[in-house]
């Protein structure tokens, strides 16, 4: 019950899952298949969805250690910067090395929901 | 409305619940909408109404909806006000005469259907609703007197009433919050709902009252939907009055059938809206769950973790320990520190995780929840005002052994009766102590690492297997958490000792497959304490390749290797020739894994690698490469010959691997063309070991000659190409073997210092344009000619343009061969190939026979206007690139002038047609770039951009011309700056209409 009334971010409508869904959209709405009421209802369904997938479902995990550059926390915001990063995903399974990497995390609860 | 046709509908409704072919539901459902949205809809509606069919009455409600939907701007005021008292009616007879409870809720929907829509008619619908009830029958809405005391009248309705009553709120409630709260159509809307909290609040007060009628539990479920309502809303207006119902709700949970409702109202306001309840509410709350009653529900959730009330208030429990964990954190009085033991009691219940312990998962998050906060509160807090640390240290620590405790992997028997769920969740579990335990390692270091090392050793005396594997498991999680510090190092050489490498050996005689797992996982995480201890390294090696050739462990073990070879590559070269032999030995009597085999592959040739002696490292990797060469002259062999086939002779068998024993055995030439598969990834994977891992230096002296390969690593290059290129030949229909050999070709780009694999480019140049396009995986060779041609320019220059005029007349003549079929691979790569060599060589590309490239431009203008996403992309940036050219020499800027003179303006049709709504959204950017540039460095932009939006071509008549004046204004003031993005993003807007502005 509580997903029905709880707003979530958009941020992940900027990942390309997200670009992709919004391009569908447009299509369909180009096609009149759909209108764009049942666009944004499909958009903030889409937020809800994969932010309670994230928390619930995803059991993946990756670790990572680099060095903190600069970090700051403003606005619930934390954005960290590292550099020199050596991800490491779950099992040894293989590494990624990145020169610079910046984090930006948001509370999973929301400001106005705590 | 004629008989006829409602004769029709009922029986088009009857064909719905019946069973029938999916052909015939759509028949009839697509007939009964027709008439729904006809003008004779409103008729259908009323005459249905009356059926005595239940579904035939839900279908008229549903029509009213339908209706209303669509049509409600069509009533005048008097038709709505005449409709509502219609449904009224409808609904009052309908609960008279018995008709089921999903048609009564489908007529509540649509009354609230005619509020979002009619609102202003009777802002004071509940009470309007109610005031029928207790009449009867259906009132005009101007009949409702203002002073009617609702609570007198709640008072004086039945239990079929009250029902309907509180239905009704509840529908109202999440109806209406499903409509949009800010916008200005719905805002009047939302205002007159939280005018109607005051009738709410009365209304379930007195239903939470009535247990023995059945309202309590409607009422409960109806205030939690207001909570969440309240919660979006942000109203105090709404708020208040419904903390009035906090108490009379709390005394249901003395009600036996009404416990798991209240527990889960009570939970869901916990977790999702904490700062709903007051402190006098805490206060009662915890009262509650403090109570000889709720330490009763304790102790049963601890005996069987499976029973639903006591899950129920399990949760509860963690619910308001969730929501006030500073607090009990903070405080060392009685009441609070029993609660926090309850809770740490709570991962020591009774049963298996998952299965039969459900509480212990989310008891779990709770203590994430609750060492994240002691974590924050020791950095931020003075370390003399944490009195309550070690308090909370205490059930940290009780929570880490009962974790310990539960992690351990049940007997087979008991694992053997789990569905795959329960095995997946029992895994999940794991993970989420793992994340526990690296949270209290921020606050306990070197102290949990003890721990667990004694605990290991303890039940390895007592060969307590399951525990120690557990304790290696937490062991293992914590891997990423330490660091070289010598005291960690310490402990964990206190585990890989002796004993620890006698149990793997067999010493202790055969222990479970899951602890030798674990064990030799550990070994793996623990890579960069063998690289710091490396005379323990050979006795770890020896154990994994003991277990390389099990069915098993194999995979895991040759994945420890892997990496344990590649990261401790110097300390072993002493071993590089033993380790061929065991090897070799191991795939002589066995058929192992072949990811098995490409990680031992890999391992060694990493360790080859780094032998400092030329010499030593060329003998030492042509003898483990001999072992792959063979194979592929034993896969050519077998497809000339057949009858060598011989399956018993692993050599063979190796190639039966993708074999699948239902399908009959594969022809011999299939066989061979998997043994050399097989021998390829093997390279490739012998190629990735002997990179170099240091970082390459970098060279500054452009015009060095390539450094000349002679003698034996000459030899052996050729060696290996003539390998490659053979297998090509044999199997030339095979598009992983192209895909094989582009990887190995990959593995030497990277690489600065000669090699076996780091082929010289006339080689690789050769290899590549003698591949025709319509070979299998073409666009994978133009891929690995991208990256080709990066390493080109990472080295000597004297070389370059020889090769890079090869490669780029192979492309488009590709291109101009294939003739528009080329797939969207091809077309990508073959665009980015030719975008990397015109950035710094673009006289090579003019120098091209001008048909073929007219043709290549041609082709990109295409792609630019067609709709795959990744070929436009790639149109876009080559463009981009073209047109931005300042060559120095002056020729060739003519030619490009002239070029661009033809070009333009079929460029910027393209280009405008895309930004006027021909693109997708996410192909903007990417345009903007294009134009930018354009607009930039093209003094005739201008004009060409003016003549394809006012050309007859441009896509969209939604623009006027004036708005296309504006936008060329806008986009050649801005002289390609940042804002065109917008700029651009909002003509776009423009030209697809207001339909697409809802993810702006």
């Amino acid at each position: 019950m509580a997903t029905n009334s709880t707003s979530f971010y958009d941020l992940y409508r900027h990942g390309s899952l997200g670009v992709s869904l919004t391009d569908a959209l447009d299509d369909l709405i180009s096609a009149e298949r759909i209108d764009p009421q049942l666009a944004i209802k499909v958009l903030n369904q889409f937020d809800r969805i994969v932010a309670e997938s994230l928390q619930e479902k995803v059991k993946s995990r990756l670790t990572f250690k680099g060095s903190l550059d600069t970090y700051r926390f403003c606005d619930e915001v934390w954005t960290f910067l590292i550099k020199n990063v050596t991800f490491k995903m779950e099992n040894g399974a293989h590494t990624v090395q990145a020169d610079k990497v910046k984090i930006v995390s948001c509370s999973a609860k929301r400001t106005d929901e705590k | 409305m004629e008989v006829k046709c409602l004769d029709e509908v009922e029986e088009l409704i009857q064909i719905l619940y019946s069973p029938n072919p999916p052909s015939v539901y759509k028949l009839a459902q697509d007939r009964l909408q027709t008439l729904q949205k006809s003008n004779e809809g409103w008729q259908l509606a009323q005459a249905l109404i009356s059926s005595p069919n239940t579904n035939t009455k839900f279908f008229a409600a549903l029509t009213l909806i339908v209706k209303l939907n669509k049509e409600s701007a069509n009533l005048t005021e008097d038709d709505a006000k005449e409709l509502l008292q219609n449904v009224v009616g409808w609904l009052l007879t309908s609960m008279n005469d018995g008709t089921a409870n999903f048609v009564l809720k489908k007529l509540c929907s649509a009354l609230v259907t005619h509020f979002i829509y009619f609102s202003q008619l009777w802002p004071k619908c509940l009470r309007q609703l109610i005031y029928c009830l207790d009449i009867g029958r259906s009132m005009p809405v101007e009949a409702l007197d203002e002073a009617l005391q609702a609570d007198a009248v709640i008072d004086s309705l039945d239990a079929r009433k009250m029902w309907m009553a509180i239905q009704f709120a509840t529908a109202l409630v999440e109806e209406v919050g499903k409509t949009e709260m800010n916008s200005e159509k719905y805002m009047p809307v939302h205002q007159r709902l939280a005018g109607n909290a005051a009738d709410v609040v009365s209304l379930l007060q007195r239903g939470l009252a009535r247990a023995e009628d059945g309202c309590s539990e409607i009422a409960l479920n109806c205030y939690q939907a207001w909570i969440l309502y309240a919660q979006r809303a942000s109203v105090d207006a709404l708020t208040a009055p419904l903390r009035g119902l906090v108490e009379p709700a709390m005394r249901c949970f003395t009600v036996q059938e009404l416990f798991q409702e209240t527990a889960a109202l009570f939970t869901d306001v916990l977790q999702n809206y904490s700062s709903f309840f007051t402190d006098s509410h805490y206060v009662a709350l915890f009262s509650l769950i403090d109570s000889p009653w709720a330490v009763e529900l304790y102790n049963k959730l601890r005996e069987t973790p499976d029973d639903h009330d006591a899950m129920s208030f399990g949760l509860l429990l963690l619910a308001f320990g969730d929501a006030k964990v500073h607090q009990l954190m903070t405080s060392t009085e009685e009441a609070p520190q029993g609660l926090l033991s309850r809770l740490a009691g709570l991962t020591a219940a009774n049963g298996h995780l998952v299965g039969e312990d459900n509480i212990f998962v989310p008891a779990l998050e709770f203590w994430c929840t609750f060492v994240e906060t002691v974590v924050d509160s020791s950095f931020t807090d003075q370390e003399s005002s944490q009195t309550w640390r070690p308090y909370a240290d205490q059930h940290i620590q009780n929570v880490v052994i009962n974790s310990l405790r539960k992690i351990r992997w049940p007997p087979a028997e008991v694992f053997a009766e789990w569905d795959s769920s329960e095995r997946a969740g029992f895994g999940d579990a794991r993970k989420d102590v793992a994340d526990l335990l690296q949270s209290v390692f921020t606050l306990n270091g070197v102290r949990l690492v003890s721990f667990f090392v004694d605990f290991f050793l303890q039940s390895l005396q007592s060969l307590a297997w399951a525990e120690a594997e557990a304790a290696e498991f937490c062991l293992g999680a914590l891997a990423d958490c330490v660091t070289e510090a010598p005291e960690f190092d310490l402990e964990m050489g206190r585990v890989f000792s002796a004993p620890f490498f006698e149990l793997l050996s067999g010493f202790h005689g055969q222990i479970p497959l899951r602890l030798r797992q674990t064990s030799l996982s550990l070994i793996e995480r623990y890579g960069e304490f063998f690289e710091r201890h490396s005379e323990r390294l050979p006795d770890a090696l020896n154990l994994l390749f003991a277990a390389v050739g099990d069915p098993v462990l194999g995979g895991p073990s040759a994945r420890s290797i892997s990496t344990l070879c590649s990261s401790c590559r110097a300390i072993l070269t002493g071993e590089a020739q033993a380790f061929i032999t065991q090897y070799k030995t191991i795939r002589g009597s066995q058929v192992l894994d072949s990811i098995a085999e490409e990680r031992i592959i890999h391992a060694i040739a990493s360790i080859i690698q780094a032998i400092p002696q030329e010499n030593i490292r060329l003998s030492t990797f042509n003898e483990l490469y001999q072992i792959i060469r063979e194979d592929i002259i034993r896969a050519q062999q077998l497809k000339h010959k057949p009858a060598l086939l011989n399956l018993g002779d692993p050599n063979y068998a190796r190639g039966l691997e993708s074999w699948n024993n239902t399908q009959p055995a594969p022809e011999a030439e299939e066989i061979a063309l998997q043994i050399s598969l097989r021998a390829l990834r093997c390279l490739s994977n012998m190629a990735k070991g002997l990179q170099d891992t240091k970082e390459p230096s970098v060279n500054l002296d452009d015009e060095e000659q390539p450094a000349q390969v002679l003698g034996p690593l000459y030899l052996m290059q050729t060696d290996i190409f003539n390998m490659m290129y053979s297998v090509r030949l044999n199997f030339d229909r095979s598009g992983e073997v192209v895909e094989a050999i582009c990887n190995i070709f990959r593995a030497g780009f990277s690489e600065t210092v000669p090699g076996p694999f780091v082929f010289p480019a006339e080689m690789v140049t050769k290899f590549f344009t003698e591949q025709l396009c319509w070979c299998p995986s073409f666009g994978t060779l133009l891929s690995t000619a991208c990256s080709f041609v990066g390493s080109l320019y990472r080295g000597p220059k004297t070389n370059v343009p020889s090769q890079l005029s090869l490669v780029a007349y192979w492309a488009v003549n590709s291109l101009w061969i294939l003739a528009g079929y080329a797939d969207t691979e091809i077309s990508q790569n073959s665009i980015v190939l030719l975008d990397k060599i015109t950035g710094r060589y673009p006289e090579l590309v003019f120098k091209l026979p001008t048909e073929l490239l007219e043709n290549f431009f041609r082709f990109t203008l295409k792609v630019l206007s067609e709709v795959e996403p990744l070929p436009k992309g790639a149109a876009a940036d080559f463009w981009s690139g073209l047109v931005s050219l300042k060559p120095d020499d002056s020729s060739l800027q003519a030619t490009l002038d002239n070029a661009m003179g033809t070009l333009g303006p079929p460029l910027a049709q393209s280009l405008i047609d895309n930004i006027g709504g021909k693109a997708a959204r996410s192909e903007l950017d990417k345009l903007s770039g294009l134009l930018k540039k354009l607009v930039m460095h093209q003094p005739r932009a201008q004009a060409w951009l003016e003549a394809a939006l006012f050309d007859q071509s441009f896509p969209d008549s939604q623009v006027t011309p004036e708005q296309k004046t504006v936008f060329l204004k806008k986009i050649m003031s801005l002289r390609g700056s940042r804002l065109t993005n917008q700029v651009v993003r909002e003509f776009w807007l423009a030209c697809r209409g207001s339909n697409f502005t809802y993810a702006s």
